[in-house]
């Protein structure tokens, strides 16, 4: 077991919350990746365990799941999107001009292990066409050249906190909706909102 | 035309602290929940729902108080809040998640006094990941205030909710993939028959799915009653509808109106007119999986039945306008390629029939194409989806694999001329 | 009994049960509808789309997958529309798309169903222009299966097949959409007693054996249908052989025994007989060598000894005979004295167990109609992998179990109630008044039980198990399934007289009443509790003649060692199983050399030495075995071979089994065996022979305290002798207690009856010296 005491009895609380072991095995895969930044085979061996269910099940769960990364990735996941609103909306150029910034085709991770680039089906932010995320932080609005922006920007403070509002405040445009609420909160790696999660209530 | 602000009005009465328990409070939050769960019935509420005609805000439309009276009887039944919003053109969940989180929480709890419910779960999508977090802390904020957990209000009711984070997976927005997901499985539909959730849902137990919005919903209906909430809009597509306005329209967004209106009028209105004062060629009534209507069709009315009459459907409320310079051949591709990623791989006209499509497509698109492609395409789409009517048939397991039909057959049905031009008709030696 | 339903397929009307599924139905009726996915023994999943019919509903004709529809009364059914063609036509054009044109290097080409279906339904030429989906050319995922992925057209059978029915889901999907691939985790294989049978039900060549690869061509296969004596579940089997080489074994659908299922180790443990090492000529001991001799000479040397009318002769059967060979034998013994003739059975676990009047006894089928199943008895899954394959069905219906004891502990995982350690102690008995355990007083008293109930070990106390027994006899409607697991055990139980087992034998038998001893297909020198004790009783008998297939320890101490034919594959007979359900054993390919069977060796040597015997045939002696029973229920040849009777025939029969009793012994260790071990047939078949070449022994957590052990590695000295292996810790073993699976290389080499030292590992105390 490679999982620390303290990633043990986190995942131990996640697995109380749902009615059976293997409901939890979601969440403890973003907790596996939110260690690593991908899923490990050694992680799949520790869930296996602890969920009771043989490896090559777990394997085969988190490979389902395009947000499970099977291979280590940066310390920034660039997601932008390509589908219907944003396609037509131009985010193929943004798309186009970020690979060339980064060097990265699809799927691809640089040598230094900051960016991880991929273009990525919806995201929900389809007001704010063209978009990406940024660690599942999302960012509406884009052009081709804010992106450019935002990714030196990334590379020049190397935040470990990314905020969605910090990036949209410097580098989006128009948005689906107003946001409204100043929110400072954001993502610490790609293993989304895992960071609330462990806080959640024991039950009954 | 003006919006019908019922389900956006605290979010936008109070734009900084909306997702807060504290404003949710201060503007009767939560009244609702208490008085229903000290003073009424599982059968007044579900009387209410029914009364008000709400129709399931997913996509299918399923008349939500009939969905309620059907779930089995049962010891463990449960809830769960289908958030897993991913139908591109879409993302009116994401507005009641990240700026209203407490109405939410407040219909989930009505809805579950009225279905004896004791365990609820809302699906988030994964890329939703601040929504997720407001959700999550409006959900621990409720505990702290005692109305989630053992007693609620003081009432014999208990409730637990947990939040679930999705993955990326589109398909897990059909209810009983999700379902399988949040049971720790690959998200792949099961059959229906014979697993319908109100009979077989999660854990094989009596299930409710319900939709972010349709949830959202109850606490105004049965706050104001279930007549009031039918009076508005027209019959069939009663109450408001939030609608997620996309494309190349000036002021895209979310807009809360009331049904019955027509398309072009809301894109004038509203949305502010299409861009650079260019015309329609195609727009998209209801999310990627509806066949398109042309601009010359902008009369169509906003109901679900007459959006169907029209051999589209409303779907999910995402309306995608393209201009006039919109190449629709790459729009097309675009969305066969969405339905081909997303296909769970289960059934096999949809995995490899979309990922045939997409090829295809993509062949002509690069022109590339050969004109024996058009007739290839359309006998592709035949094998997925019989005849190629609306509704569609299907030799699939679930709808996703004859969603990827729909552009398609429009694109072939009114713009056949388009991907006709793309196709190189002499072949140079 | 389930309602008829009437329905109507393609303007016939035809009758079905009701609780059938469309496929079903029709197929019973003579209506072939193509599939792929779908698999009478699977849940079905509607996933292949192949079997798509049109049914009438009120909102007109629909498409359904008739392997997933359940039949109404009235349904108007068509599964041969335009509509249904087509899509049909649609379904294989987009399996075939990605699917590699290697017929031609394809082991499952001429018996594949994707080719059939083609042939059949498909299309004539292909639109698909594109680069097909490409993924590494097999690759092996154990030392038994190969997996080719581009081949695979995901019908989850494999996948289905691992979790519904084997219970252990080693091979899974991996991705999604398009980019689904079926596969093992890294590094894990497919580690299975049972995965053979996801080659047999894979419809296309994804899922291959190492041991039939290239091997041959459908077309040029004979086969014929037997029964496995690989234990005493009998399951039905098909043997192929091409140019007179056996070739694969594949499993039958007999609805009452396998259900179509094998474990690997009947599928593959065949190769042994075209193995270069078979016996091919009798041999006589001359000063300590062995010299070939005619098989005349053997009989003429024998004849001598038999003609002295003082001569006392014994023997020592192994349980791969058929009724037929022990009938035989029971003849020869007949002939030469009217005295009653105790045959020893090779089986250190003989014990009287529960039958007569006053036991009733169960069949396999009813372990699923029971409420709950009790299991005291040898590891099922390691001694009788499909009997646990069929307590795992009955599980799933929601029969309970109930185990006791750590020999059992491959059940836990499904077991409702497992009596472990603090129950049944390390001396196998019940340590707690069963009558007051609360899951015993829900599950089982007053209920119907079926009960497996077999010796563990022998070291067990035959008194302890009689104890269960009784208990549940007296408190719940209970039927007994005796539980010996050795081949065809049961066959012996229906034909010898007068029974006894090793440890009798070791008690027993010496030069004082032994003159001749006949060993048939038993190796105890090189296999058993008593390998010493019953080593030092053959070396000082006169004449000991060994048949068998191959040359062994036993065979090594024996004057003459004559070699037979093999009752897989190489001879005629009958086998009785479990149930004392008989079935038929077949011959399909000859046997090497000189080899005959045991039959015709003892009834040759019977007229060259003018024993009386009216035996002139095979047929006679099959008669001879169930001379007692009534015409319409015996398991004759004539009456087997009826097409209602291919699945054998019950005869319950009342064995006489006059083992002395063994009490409980109170030792550090207790030996069983695994599946795979070290038999001399698995040594030489080649594709499982790594299988069971792992030497270990399982050991309690606090011998590991005790020890401070660490290293992985321990020792076991005895004498001179010294076996270095590896260990596992069972936290199921009671304190203090040692499991050696005595079926393991060098194991078996052990004393049992004296001391047995214990020794963390040479290596590790090296270490630690610094």
């Amino acid at each position: 077991m490679s999982w620390d005491e303290k990633l043990l009895k986190q995942a131990k609380k996640i697995i109380k919350l749902y009615p059976q072991k293997r409901s939890a095995l979601g969440t403890l895969l973003h907790l596996a990746q939110s260690k690593d930044g991908y899923i490990s085979d050694d992680s799949i061996s520790v869930i296996s365990d602890l969920v009771g269910i043989t490896e090559v099940q777990v394997k085969s769960v988190s490979t389902f799941y395009s947000m499970y990364k099977q291979e280590p990735t940066g310390k920034y996941l660039l997601s932008v999107c390509k589908s219907i609103s944003c396609e037509i909306n131009n985010s193929s150029e943004v798309i186009n001009k970020l690979q060339e910034f980064t060097g990265l085709n699809n799927n691809e991770t640089d040598e230094d292990g900051l960016f991880t680039f991929e273009a990525v089906e919806c995201i929900g932010a389809c007001g704010g066409a063209p978009a990406m995320q940024v660690n599942y932080e999302t960012v509406e609005g884009l052009t081709a050249e804010n992106a450019i922006n935002l990714c030196s920007w990334l590379k020049e403070k190397q935040p470990d906190i990314v905020v969605a509002d910090d990036m949209q405040k410097d580098f989006g445009g128009v948005k689906s909706f107003d946001w409204a609420i100043k929110d400072n909160s954001g993502a610490t790696s790609n293993a989304p909102g895992f960071q609330t999660l462990k806080t959640t209530k024991a039950k009954k | 035309m003006k919006e019908t602000i019922l389900l956006t009005k605290h979010m936008r009465d109070n734009p900084e602290d909306s997702h807060l328990i504290e404003s949710y409070e201060k503007n009767n939050g939560y009244t609702t929940a208490k008085n229903t769960l000290l003073n009424s019935t599982p059968e007044n509420i579900l009387e209410e729902i029914k009364s008000s005609n709400i129709r399931g805000r997913g996509g299918a439309g399923f008349p939500t108080g009939v969905k309620w009276g059907f779930l089995a009887e049962d010891e463990d039944r449960y809830l769960v809040i289908n958030a897993d919003e991913s139908e591109p053109g879409t993302f009116k969940d994401r507005i009641l998640l990240e700026r209203d989180p407490h109405q939410l929480i407040e219909g989930i709890i009505i809805t579950c006094f009225s279905a004896n419910i004791k365990e609820a779960f809302i699906y988030i999508r994964g890329e939703y990941a601040k929504p997720a977090r407001r959700v999550q802390q409006a959900v621990e904020q409720a505990y702290e205030k005692g109305y989630l957990g053992k007693n609620i209000f003081g009432s014999e009711t208990d409730l637990d909710i947990v939040v679930h984070l999705g993955a990326g997976a589109y398909i897990c927005g059909e209810e009983t993939a999700l379902l399988n997901s949040l049971e720790g499985r690959r998200g792949e539909p099961r059959l229906k028959p014979p697993y319908f959730p109100a009979a077989k849902g999660l854990y094989m137990k009596p299930t409710l799915v319900n939709n972010v919005e349709t949830i959202s919903a109850v606490p105004w209906i049965i706050e104001n009653g279930g007549e009031e909430y039918n009076k508005l809009g027209v019959e069939g597509s009663t109450g408001t509808r939030i609608f997620s306005l996309s494309g190349h329209v000036n002021n895209p967004g979310n807009y809360e109106i009331e049904m019955g209106t027509s398309f072009g009028e809301f894109v004038d209105t509203l949305g502010g007119g299409i861009r650079n004062n260019k015309k329609v060629k195609a727009y998209i009534p209801g999310g990627a999986s509806a066949p398109w209507f042309r601009g010359d069709q902008l009369d169509i009315k906003m109901t679900i039945d007459d959006v169907a009459n029209n051999n589209s459907m409303l779907g999910s409320g995402a309306v995608v306008m393209m201009d006039e310079d919109t190449n629709l051949v790459s729009a097309a591709k675009s969305i066969v390629s969405f339905f081909a990623h997303e296909s769970c791989g289960q059934c096999t006209p949809c995995r490899e029939g979309t990922t045939w499509l997409e090829m295809i497509l993509d062949r002509i698109a690069s022109g590339r194409g050969r004109t024996s492609d058009i007739n290839l395409l359309l006998d592709v789409c035949d094998n997925i989806s019989p005849g190629l009517t609306w509704p569609p048939k299907m030799t699939t397991i679930c709808p996703l694999g004859p969603s990827a039909v729909s552009p398609i057959t429009s694109l072939m049905n009114d713009f056949r001329g388009e991907v006709e031009s793309l196709i190189p008709t002499k072949v140079l030696l | 009994m389930s309602d008829k339903v009437n329905l109507n397929v393609n303007g016939i009307d035809i009758q079905s049960d009701s609780n059938k599924l469309l496929i079903e139905a029709c197929e019973d009726s003579g209506i072939h509808i193509p599939r792929f996915c779908w698999h009478k023994r699977l849940d079905p999943v509607g996933m292949c789309r192949m079997c798509l019919v049109e049914i009438e509903t009120p909102r007109g004709k629909m498409l359904v997958p008739s392997c997933t529809t359940e039949i109404t009364d009235e349904m108007v059914v068509d599964t041969e529309s335009d509509v249904v063609k087509k899509a049909q036509e649609g379904v294989l054009e987009f399996l075939l798309i990605n699917h590699p044109l290697d017929c031609p290097i394809c082991d499952k080409a001429g018996e594949c169903p994707l080719q059939d279906q083609t042939m059949a339904y498909g299309p004539g030429e292909s639109r698909f222009v594109e680069e097909k989906r490409h993924f590494e050319k097999p690759i092996n995922i154990s030392e038994i299966i190969l997996l080719d992925r581009e081949r695979c057209i995901l019908c989850a059978r494999c996948t289905r097949f691992s979790d519904e029915i084997s219970g252990d889901p080693l091979i899974e999907f991996i991705q999604r959409g398009n980019k689904t691939e079926v596969n093992t985790f890294p590094n894990e294989p497919f580690k299975s007693y049972f995965s053979g049978n996801t080659v047999q039900i894979c419809p296309v060549g994804a899922l291959t054996s190492t041991s039939y690869r290239f091997k041959a061509r459908p077309w040029d296969l004979k086969s014929t249908r037997s029964t496995c004596n690989g234990c005493t579940m009998g399951c039905s089997i098909e043997l192929n052989s091409s140019q007179n080489k056996m070739l694969r074994i594949l499993g039958v659908d007999n609805d009452s025994v396998n259900q179509g299922w094998l474990c690997d180790k009947g599928r593959y443990n065949f190769e042994y007989l075209n193995s270069e090492k078979r016996l091919k000529t009798p041999q006589k001991s001359v000063d300590n060598n062995f010299v070939e001799i005619e098989i005349q000479d053997v009989y003429s040397e024998l004849t001598e000894i038999i003609q002295d009318r003082k001569t006392k002769i014994n023997f020592l059967l192994g349980s791969n005979l058929t009724n037929e060979d022990y009938v035989a034998f029971r003849e020869f013994s007949k002939s030469i004295s009217d005295s009653e003739q105790t045959f020893y059975l090779n089986d250190d676990l003989l014990y009287k167990g529960q039958f007569g009047q006053n036991n009733e006894l169960a069949k396999i089928d009813d372990l699923n109609s029971s409420d709950a199943i009790v299991v005291w008895a040898e590891d099922l899954k390691e001694k009788m992998p499909v009997l646990y394959l069929r307590v795992r069905q009955a599980v799933k219906k929601g029969v309970k179990l109930i185990v006791f004891g750590h020999t059992n502990e491959t059940l836990t995982d499904i077991a409702d109630v497992f009596y472990g350690k603090e129950t049944v102690s390390k001396n196998f008995e019940i340590i707690k008044d069963v009558s007051k355990l609360n899951e015993i007083k829900n599950y089982v008293v007053g209920k119907n039980i079926t009960a497996i109930i077999g010796k563990s070990t022998p070291q067990q106390s035959d008194e302890s198990i009689r104890e269960l027994s009784e208990f549940l006899k007296s408190n719940s409607n209970t039927k007994i399934l005796n539980t010996y697991t050795k081949g065809n055990t049961y066959g012996a139980f229906q034909t010898l007289e007068n029974i006894k087992g090793t440890k009798d034998f070791v008690d027993d038998i010496s030069s004082e009443n032994t003159d001749l001893l006949f060993v048939v297909g038993a190796d105890p020198v090189g296999r058993s509790f008593y390998s010493n004790e019953i080593k030092s009783i053959l070396e000082n008998l006169d004449t000991v003649v060994s048949l068998d297939i191959f040359n062994h320890e036993t065979a090594e101490l024996s004057n003459f060692v004559i070699p037979v034919s093999s009752t897989l594959g190489e001879k005629e007979g009958t086998f009785t199983n479990i149930e004392f359900r008989t079935s038929r054993i077949d011959k399909l390919v000859p046997s090497p050399g000189q080899s005959i069977s045991d039959s015709e060796f003892i009834t040759s040597l019977m007229n060259f030495a003018g024993l009386s015997n009216d035996i002139n045939s095979l047929e006679a002696l099959n008669n001879k075995a169930f001379e007692s029973i009534e015409n319409s229920t015996r398991p004759v040849f004539d009456n087997l071979d009826k097409p209602s009777n291919l699945d054998g025939i019950i005869n319950i029969s009342d064995p006489i089994i006059t083992t002395s009793e063994n009490s409980s012994t109170k030792a550090l260790f207790y030996t069983g065996e695994k599946l795979y071990g070290d038999s001399v047939t698995e040594r030489h078949s080649e594709s499982i022979s790594l299988l069971g070449s792992k030497k270990f022994i399982e050991i309690s957590q606090n011998i590991v305290d005790k020890f401070n052990l660490t290293s992985g590695k321990c020792s076991m000295v005895q004498d001179d002798m010294e076996v270095t292996l590896s260990y596992k810790i069972n936290d199921n073993l009671p304190d203090d207690l040692i499991y050696i699976p005595i079926n393991r290389r060098d194991l078996n080499k052990f004393n049992f009856s004296k001391e047995i030292t214990f020794l963390p590992s040479r290596v590790e105390e090296a270490l630690n010296v610094n």
